[in-house]
């Protein structure tokens, strides 16, 4: 009896102990505010500070690449410039789960990454006499429908593939290093705005294209919850993370596929004259799975927040990731190219499979708003 | 002892037990409720702005009129969202309503920068708008034609403002106010202007909770007119009576100079048209005035059309309702923070210096036959929809302004990057709107100036979390 009580007492104080420590959801509140900043580390650090910088890194050498190209008009070089776009495309679509702060505020999102190009206006403009024209011009003068990765794919591709360079006029390729020196800068500028760890390089090309930092938007993810942050607690910080992944993820199954497959509008889908189109939305939903999982393939390491969710809802988190690697599946089981398949009756069940593997997605994700309280 | 012991640990197990059910959900107070139940989402991120209201039945006719609003329009025919120009102010609407919400302000007039959601007004001293031009002024043309101005022009310049007491508050805490003036080369303006015409800006807002504020009655709005007659002081005035296409008259409650009456013929539904020059069956005809096109014929350039109107449109009306349930379904986002102390002692500010008598905390609406969810909701909006006069310097075109509505407002940094505010923008945080209050509302400014840094501090943090 004595035991007894002695356990019991020990078991009610040690009770207590443990509850006060963790508290009733299973974690203090100073310990699941750790958790979160540690989810929000590695996803700031290694998912998206990681894809801003290898998309920079990109569209400088994709920059590099259509100067060569206008100094040596060779198929190999249009081959090599084409390449390069799509290699930087990849990183764009990747990055496309994190398209709020500085990619909404700034305004660079549009300015990356605008869909329809104003070709009307575009072959306009091309009919001028084009001296002078470079990227400071197309920064003040260009729309946002005249810059950004499709205008460049405009000018590089045709039907899917690299364009022969006896198609390329001289005016155009004035206009594809103009916008490739915009779109080098748009992007050093939004890896610059999530961290100042940016190379000499890096500096120099917004030092000279005269573009400022609004702000450390990664310092905010960083120390949300803390003076300095606009996010007043971590769990701002980590929903704007969900938030993103729901965003991408309707968008690939209710805009990007469904728009073009139900008005049967060829000009509807995106990257048209490369034909990328799958690979885009391929990637997009990579960029969720990223997101969820910390890190980039091949460089996962440290506090996820697929981790949190297991840990609170293990059958949560099993759903998510089925969904991901569902949706991804689904995607790459539409034929290719995508704008093709529109009119296809064979290829509409894989079409609508996809549409249907993003909304169930996108319902998984919008279940991680009862766990992260 | 042992008994005591035994009896103080079955006590403490079970009051942390107690105390450890799963937490309760606490029924939030109707205050929290901004947009009432089906009007408000509950939801803080950057996402705030965009969410529908619960209120919204046909979700994917939502996001096809999202999309409108989002995309950006573009030259020639048979493309997607196509049809823009000839003449034109921008090319979308998220351009001037950065993440949904209103423009900031900016030292550079380029219409090509998102964000930038100024609109230009070329207009008399006595405020009317220079016959040659449109009431929004236009910059871009889709070329061969020529905008009325070559905005590269326009000029915005900043001052320094200092009032009456070397802006120091009595504690000594000094504080900073500018203002805009603008003006357009001469050389700049393509069309006939008098030699003593005027340049004014204004800013756009959110978009948010129009649609709740179109189902409130005229009735109520008379009403709150005729109340703030009859105590005498901080009194609005109401905008002007509104002809409506089915031949019905409203008072205007929409934009800066309450010149829309209904959400239907509002700014939103006029902008998509005039902004863009997206011509649709109710809106055939372009925005233009009779000095462009006579201009335009001039140059030897194609004007058929241009003047009364064309037989084919370039946005059909299926198009055009997908857009409008988007508008007026976008929920208003919850407040937050309520129960906080600071919030709680900067609410007793608000309602205790004045700010109430216009900054009406709260309506009911009537029946809202759009969307009937919408009905008879309570919301908390913190405007009376009439016009004030706050004494400000160089106020531009407008010197009454619509009490504009407070609600989300805090949410402005985490959505769109920025918390400029008042109809030119001049504001960069609360503290400065509250401080550019003279005029009707000079004695209530007096007594925020006159408040403890640290009720200062919780009045905003009030204003934020509303």
């Amino acid at each position: 009896m004595k035991n007894n009580l002695k356990n019991f007492l020990f078991a009610s104080m040690a009770l207590i102990l443990v509850f006060n420590l963790s508290s009733c959801g299973g974690g203090t509140i100073e310990e699941d505010d750790k958790e979160m900043l540690e989810i929000l580390d590695v996803y700031t650090n290694n998912t998206v500070i990681k894809t801003y910088n290898l998309l920079a890194n990109n569209a400088i050498d994709l920059f590099e690449l259509c100067e060569n190209l206008q100094e040596s008009p060779t198929d190999a070089n249009v081959l090599a410039a084409a390449n390069k776009w799509k290699e930087a495309r990849k990183y764009w679509e990747l990055s496309e789960a994190f398209l709020y702060g500085p990619a909404e505020y700034n305004s660079l999102d549009p300015r990356i990454d605008s869909w329809p190009l104003d070709k009307n206006t575009l072959d306009q403009e091309l009919a001028k006499d084009m001296t002078g024209v470079d990227a400071p011009h197309a920064r003040v003068y260009y729309g946002v429908n005249l810059i950004g990765f499709h205008a460049i794919e405009y000018v590089l591709f045709e039907n899917g593939q690299a364009k022969d360079v006896s198609k390329i006029t001289t005016n155009e390729l004035i206009y594809l290093v103009a916008v490739a020196g915009v779109l080098m800068e748009d992007c050093v500028l939004l890896e610059a705005s999530w961290t100042d760890d940016i190379s000499s390089t890096k500096k120099r090309i917004l030092e000279e294209a005269e573009l400022e930092i609004s702000s450390n938007f990664g310092y905010e993810m960083l120390n949300a919850g803390s003076a300095g942050s606009r996010f007043k607690t971590p769990q701002q910080a980590v929903r704007e993370i969900i938030g993103g992944c729901e965003t991408i993820a309707d968008e690939v199954g209710n805009e990007k596929i469904a728009d073009p497959y139900e008005t049967k509008n060829v000009l509807r889908v995106e990257s048209w004259y490369s034909w990328n189109s799958l690979d885009d939305f391929t990637n997009n939903i990579i960029s969720i799975e990223n997101s969820y999982l910390g890190g980039m393939e091949g460089y996962r390491t440290g506090k996820s927040l697929s981790d949190y969710v297991n840990s609170k809802n293990e059958q949560l988190d099993k759903d998510i990731l089925e969904a991901i690697e569902t949706a991804i599946n689904a995607i790459k089981d539409i034929p290719s190219p995508f704008r093709n398949q529109l009119d296809n009756p064979a290829s509409a069940p894989m079409i609508e499979a996809a549409m249907d593997a993003c909304n169930n997605l996108l319902d998984q994700l919008s279940l991680i708003d009862e766990v992260v309280e | 002892m042992k008994k005591n012991l035994l009896t103080f640990s079955i006590l403490l197990t079970c009051a942390f037990f107690v105390a450890c059910d799963p937490p309760q959900q606490t029924e939030l107070s109707e205050e929290y409720y901004s947009g009432g139940v089906n009007g408000t989402a509950f939801n803080r991120t950057s996402l705030a702005y965009e969410q529908p209201a619960p209120a919204v039945k046909d979700l994917a006719a939502f996001k096809r009129g999202e999309k409108m609003f989002e995309n950006n329009y573009v030259t020639g025919e048979g493309t997607p969202f196509s049809g823009l120009g000839p003449v034109y102010i921008r090319s979308s609407c998220i351009a001037c309503h950065p993440v949904y919400g209103r423009s900031k302000r900016v030292e550079t007039f380029n219409s090509e920068e998102y964000g930038n959601g100024y609109l230009v007004m070329i207009h008399t001293p006595d405020g009317k708008i220079c016959e040659s031009f449109t009431g929004m002024l236009q910059t871009r043309a889709v070329p061969p034609y020529l905008p009325p101005v070559d905005e590269s022009g326009i000029h915005i310049t900043w001052h320094n403002f200092t009032d009456q007491y070397g802006n120091v508050y009595p504690d000594g805490t000094p504080y900073s106010l500018i203002y805009p003036t603008v003006e357009i080369d001469r050389s700049a303006i393509l069309l006939p202007v008098p030699d003593d015409y005027q340049v004014s800006i204004e800013g756009t807002i959110g978009i948010f909770g129009t649609g709740l504020l179109d189902a409130i009655t005229d009735e109520d709005l008379f009403a709150e007119r005729d109340a703030q007659v009859a105590r005498g002081y901080y009194v609005g005035e109401i905008g002007g009576m509104i002809k409506e296409a089915d031949g019905s008259e409203h008072p205007g409650r929409y934009t800066y100079g309450c010149t829309r009456g209904t959400l239907q013929n509002g700014p939103g539904s006029n902008a998509i048209w005039n902004i863009t020059n997206v011509t649709r069956p109710d809106r055939n005809y372009l925005y233009t005035t009779k000095a462009w096109v006579e201009k335009m014929g001039e140059l030897g350039l194609d004007t058929v059309g241009f003047i009364g109107g064309f037989n084919q449109t370039e946005m059909t009306m299926a198009e055009f309702d997908d857009f409008m349930i988007w508008h007026r379904g976008l929920a208003v986002p919850a407040a937050r923070d309520l129960d906080d102390d600071d919030v709680k002692a900067g609410k007793e500010i608000f309602y205790s210096i004045g700010c109430t008598a216009c900054h009406k905390p709260t309506w009911t609406t009537g029946t809202d036959q759009y969307i009937p969810g919408f009905s008879n909701q309570k919301i908390w909006p913190y405007t009376d929809l009439l016009k004030h006069d706050l004494g400000m310097k160089e106020p531009g075109l407008r010197k009454m302004c619509r009490t504009t509505p407070l609600w989300g407002r805090g949410l402005s940094y985490i959505c769109a990057g920025h918390t400029d505010m008042l109809h030119d923008l001049r504001a960069r945080n609360y503290e400065e709107a509250i401080l550019w209050h003279f005029g009707d509302a000079e004695q209530s400014r007096e007594k925020f100036r006159n408040l403890s840094k640290e009720d200062r501090h919780n009045l905003v943090r009030f204003l934020e979390s509303i």
